[in-house]
């Protein structure tokens, strides 16, 4: 939320490319827990709504909401309400929908956390693809040590309470990732090693029962 | 299974009437059977035959009526609308005025009619006046339910993308709060009958209300329940056309 300029500082500074953030700033796509979509707009019109907010030329935005569609195994339901959809589609709709305006980075707050292990699987797999052809800049957060792992170049471990980063990792995985990394010694290694970490934090929190 | 569903749909516009018409005869038997004078309950039968003769008057007395409470209904819906958007643009104003509303809904407001004769006279504006008051209520607590119901995620992903308040408001709060305004506008035209009806208990020399007084003081009890009948139609085409002008903007909104 502070980094989308949603909310003041408390502590410390947020920088975008050397630049304070102090503000929502246009060029930062977000994503959610739920998909928000808007119930009464089609699919189409929910991934064009911030060209609407921005009051941009939609025409020029229409063939890059399609493709953004298509990507994501969308095509087809374009003029669908998001009660047709199931969650995992509802959610790319959510992608499509922050990637629409081009924007450098993406904020995801835990955005697959409410679907399915396979569905979030694939959900994975799709934000990989995405990656692969548009190079965004992402800050994900997840709950999930794999999800993690599979996804990212760099994690960051958060104590719980107060919400420190305790370490600072980078992800040795090559690129284009699939399926069977999950299944390297080298990935399940990295999660074992951030299991450890977490749990040891919550060890620690336990042992203070003032923050508890 | 269509012949499943129909036979439900049929069921539920049926029971309803069947129930009534159970209600009806039940009424007429007792009338009947122990002879119950005619002033005291008049069988649904009179009451038919009171319609049936009285109807030119009926008909001139409730269009005044209705009239007025179509005004009334519109002024409220105005009214409810804009007190939920004021309450509902900012923190501040909403948590000085929501519980002076509450408390202000509170009062027994019927028992104020004869006031709104003291400050604003006998005529239409004095009747309009108290029915706003009665039923403005209902429109401007569903309103700002619906106003305040959006997913705060969605709000947040407006402002990342710099909307204004009133982007936010048109696009989001406005479209989630309709259904909410709809549910409040129905009850607003039920109320709104009620107050125009008491109004012109109190002051006018016209009007449904009226007659029913009249009615009243030559103990013409069957003509009493007429008027009641006619009330009721005009509540209903009230409802009506509320029901009726809120599916059209579904329809619009849907494709």
């Amino acid at each position: 939320m502070m980094c989308g300029g949603l909310e003041s500082i408390t502590k410390g500074s947020i920088t975008i490319d050397g630049a304070p953030v102090t503000g929502p700033r246009t060029s930062t796509g977000v994503m959610f827990q739920e998909s928000t979509l808007l119930p009464w707009k089609s699919v189409l019109d929910n991934v064009l709504f911030p060209i609407e907010i921005l009051q941009r030329p939609r025409k020029e935005f229409l063939h890059r909401a399609k493709s953004l569609l298509s990507m994501t195994g969308l095509e087809g339901f374009e003029n669908h309400k998001p009660h047709q959809l199931s969650g995992g589609m509802r959610q790319r709709a959510a992608i499509c929908r922050a990637l629409v305006y081009d924007p450098d980075i993406l904020l995801m707050d835990e955005p697959f956390s409410a679907l399915d292990a396979i569905t979030r699987d694939e959900m994975n797999d799709a934000l990989l693809d995405i990656w692969d052809r548009y190079t965004k800049t992402a800050l994900f957060v997840t709950h999930s040590i794999r999800e993690a792992v599979y996804l990212a170049d760099r994690i960051l471990v958060m104590h719980r309470r107060p919400a420190t980063v305790i370490a600072d990792i980078k992800v040795p995985i090559p690129r284009p990732r699939d399926p069977s990394a999950g299944e390297t010694k080298i990935f399940n290694e990295l999660c074992a090693e951030l299991r450890g970490m977490i749990e040891h934090s919550h060890r620690a929190t336990r042992k203070a029962p003032a923050h508890a | 299974m269509p012949d499943a569903i129909a036979r439900e749909r049929t069921l539920t516009l049926a029971l309803p009437f069947a129930t009534a018409a159970v209600f009806l005869i039940a009424w007429q038997t007792v009338t009947r059977v122990w002879s119950i004078q005619p002033v005291i309950l008049p069988a649904p039968t009179d009451v038919l035959q009171q319609l049936a003769t009285a109807w030119p008057d009926l008909l001139r007395e409730s269009l005044y009526t209705g009239a007025e409470s179509v005004t009334a209904c519109i002024l409220s819906g105005l009214l409810g609308f804009a007190t939920a958007a004021l309450l509902a643009s900012s923190r501040l104003l909403k948590d000085i005025l929501y519980p002076n509303l509450i408390a202000f809904q509170l009062i027994p407001k019927i028992a104020l009619a004869p006031l709104f004769v003291i400050w604003l006279g006998i005529d239409a504006p004095s009747r309009l006046t108290f029915s706003v008051f009665i039923s403005f209520f209902p429109v401007a607590i569903g309103t700002l339910t619906g106003l305040l119901s959006p997913n705060p995620n969605l709000i947040r992903l407006c402002q990342s993308l710099t909307a204004t308040k009133s982007q936010i408001f048109r696009q989001i709060q406005i479209p989630y709060a309709l259904p909410f305004f709809f549910g409040g506008l129905k009850v607003a035209a039920t109320l709104s009958v009620i107050g125009i009806i008491i109004g012109e208990f109190i002051s006018s020399k016209r009007g449904i209300g009226s007659y029913i007084l009249l009615a009243g003081s030559r103990a013409e009890t069957a003509r009493i329940f007429a008027a009641l009948i006619v009330i009721c139609a005009i509540g209903l085409a009230q409802y009506g056309l509320i029901a009726l002008l809120e599916s059209r903007l579904r329809k619009a909104w849907r494709g």
